[in-house]
């Protein structure tokens, strides 16, 4: 019981460094490099692929800690 | 034969399959007759895929079909913050759900303003969260209702007057709501998610092919040559201070929705809610193909007003008529994916925090009281679209800003144990004093950054501050929230 605790507590303070990492990546400074009409990247603006690119990139994140929780860490379902 | 004749049976095949589908949920279910959990929660056992378009879909308004579309036609970029807000607003959401789903579990919460009354140890707390959330919902259930009239208008060509396309489709959400309660919910947004993110990028590819003869890479070559400020924040007239601070305050803003708490109650198991919500923001990809036709517009037909109807307008000038109407249902499904829920959460609310609480009822009693009160939350949301009284539906416009006032409680309440009720009620109501303040009463977004910003601020010291001042809550109850 208290390992499973511990276990949470390690990976929730992952999970809150991840996000402000994610919430960096949205917001000023990172975007003033963003904000130009050129280069099309893949077909989108500057602006518009890396706010596509963050989607991607948050999604990453949000399963390191689906995978560390439950599939490393075999939490079982709890009902 | 003619084309509002065509686009009209198109919509009215989608509304029918809609309607069967959400009454079919209900089939072998006991427990959305007896209990009012098994109305509005399923019981707690939805699974991961109803879960991801549960909350999926229910985000996507018609909003992104022709409010982001509008925007990216007449501002340009500064849309893209809609994307990135709701990208991090489901990480956060995701971080929080495990606390969440379990405190509802063990204590077979249905409401969130029933987790802020035991937290708080006070009935008045509980009802001033049912409060806000109701209100909210039937502000932001108005904004839609108009949507429907304008669009039930658009989509027969004129046929079907306003007040009558907002009594139909509310009424047709209604009647499954009813009878399969979130089970119906989960599986028409299950059909009209796939509906809409399918049609999204087929119309938007073969609109843009046809009107500008490319792809989406000649759209923003062109873009680029000859309007390029709209590509860039100042050419929509945003700063960066405005953007930075608006992506934070709608982001955390999600996780404060009643609506979405009720959703999240609903899942069979953490494990399964987690697993749908790390992937949900893949389903965000939704926008993109719709502001790129309304940055196409800017190239092809400029001039349209309202800016709103520029994705109807691009694909009737180019689609034909069977594939304009089964847009159009796409559009419809939008709008109701996200605003079904309204008056049911309403109902749940004014059930569960506002009449429960003071009256002993029997379990059948409950679910029948939260029925009616659904009834009537929607009548009262029908009534005030079609008579849209000025002064009503700008506080009512207002009000559903509001519910990212209640972030700094939810976070004090699962991680701070020296949050008390009357820290969390001054901190609240300081929160939407400074926020209408910012919000054009009367200043407007103060030095760049967003009103909202500002009235967080304003509640995070507030809750501090008297929660300082104020005696400690009972500890058996803090460390509860605290080991969850």
């Amino acid at each position: 019981m208290v390992e499973r605790y511990e276990r949470k507590r390690k990976i929730m303070k992952l999970g809150l460094a991840l996000l402000i990492f994610c919430f960096i990546l949205h917001c000023w400074p990172v975007i003033e490099l963003f904000d130009r009409p050129t280069p099309i990247i893949l077909g989108l603006p500057p602006i518009l692929f890396w706010t596509v690119l963050g989607i991607i990139i948050t999604v990453i994140c949000m399963n390191i800690l689906y995978f560390l929780e439950y599939v490393r860490g075999g939490v079982k379902e709890e009902r | 034969m003619e084309y509002w004749v065509i686009t009209t049976i198109m919509t009215a095949v989608y509304l029918i399959i809609n309607l069967f589908i959400g009454i079919m949920a209900a089939k072998g279910q006991v427990d959305i007759r007896e209990k009012l959990v098994g109305w509005a929660l399923a019981s707690r056992r939805l699974g991961p895929v109803v879960m991801f378009f549960l909350i999926g879909a229910g985000a996507i308004s018609a909003y992104t079909f022709l409010g982001a579309p509008g925007w990216a036609y007449s501002l340009g970029a500064p849309i893209a913050y809609v994307i990135a807000y709701l990208t991090l607003g489901y990480f956060v959401v995701y971080l929080m759900a495990d606390k969440i789903w379990r405190i509802g579990k063990i204590r077979e919460f249905i409401s969130q303003a029933q987790v802020f009354a035991y937290r708080f140890e006070s009935d008045l707390v509980g009802l001033l969260a049912a409060l806000t959330g109701t209100i909210g919902m039937i502000g932001y259930g108005v904004v839609q209702g108009m949507g429907f009239g304008y669009l039930m208008n658009f989509c027969t060509g004129g046929r079907v007057p306003f007040w009558a396309g907002t009594i139909l489709i509310y009424g047709v959400m209604l009647i499954y709501v009813l009878i399969a309660g979130i089970r119906g919910m989960g599986w028409t947004n299950v059909y009209q998610g796939i509906m809409m993110y399918v049609m999204a990028w087929l119309v938007s590819l073969l609109t843009i092919k046809i009107l500008v003869g490319g792809g989406y890479h000649e759209v923003f070559t062109k873009l680029a040559e000859e309007v390029p400020e709209s590509l860039t924040l100042a050419g929509g007239g945003w700063s960066y201070a405005f953007w930075t601070t608006a992506v934070i305050v709608c982001a955390i803003g999600i996780v404060c929705w009643p609506s979405l708490w009720i959703m999240l109650f609903s899942a069979k198991s953490i494990r399964v809610l987690k697993r749908s919500i790390s992937l949900i923001p893949l389903y965000w990809t939704i926008i993109i193909p719709m502001i790129v036709v309304g940055w196409a517009g800017r190239l092809v037909m400029p001039g349209v007003t309202p800016a709103d109807t520029i994705s109807m307008e691009m694909a009737k000038a180019s689609l034909p008529a069977w594939l304009t109407g089964i847009f159009f249902a796409a559009v419809l499904a939008a709008a109701m994916s996200s605003s079904e829920g309204l008056p049911f959460t309403a109902g749940v609310l004014i059930t569960t925090n506002m009449i429960m609480p003071y009256v002993k009822l029997s379990e059948k009693r409950r679910l029948q009281i939260a029925k009616l009160m659904t009834v009537v939350c929607t009548v009262i949301i029908i009534t005030i679209s079609i008579l849209r009284p000025a002064t009503i539906v700008g506080v009512l416009l207002l009000s559903y800003g509001y519910f990212v006032q209640l972030f700094p409680s939810i976070i004090a309440m699962f991680y701070w144990p020296r949050a008390t009720k009357y820290g969390v009620i001054s901190g609240f109501i300081a929160g939407l004093i400074v926020t209408t303040l910012c919000s054009g009463y009367p200043y407007t977004h103060p030095y760049g950054i967003h009103a909202g910003m500002w009235g967080f601020i304003a509640n995070t010291l507030a809750l501090i501050i008297v929660s300082y001042l104020t005696k400690p809550p009972r500890q058996e109850i803090i460390q509860e929230f605290i080991q969850l």
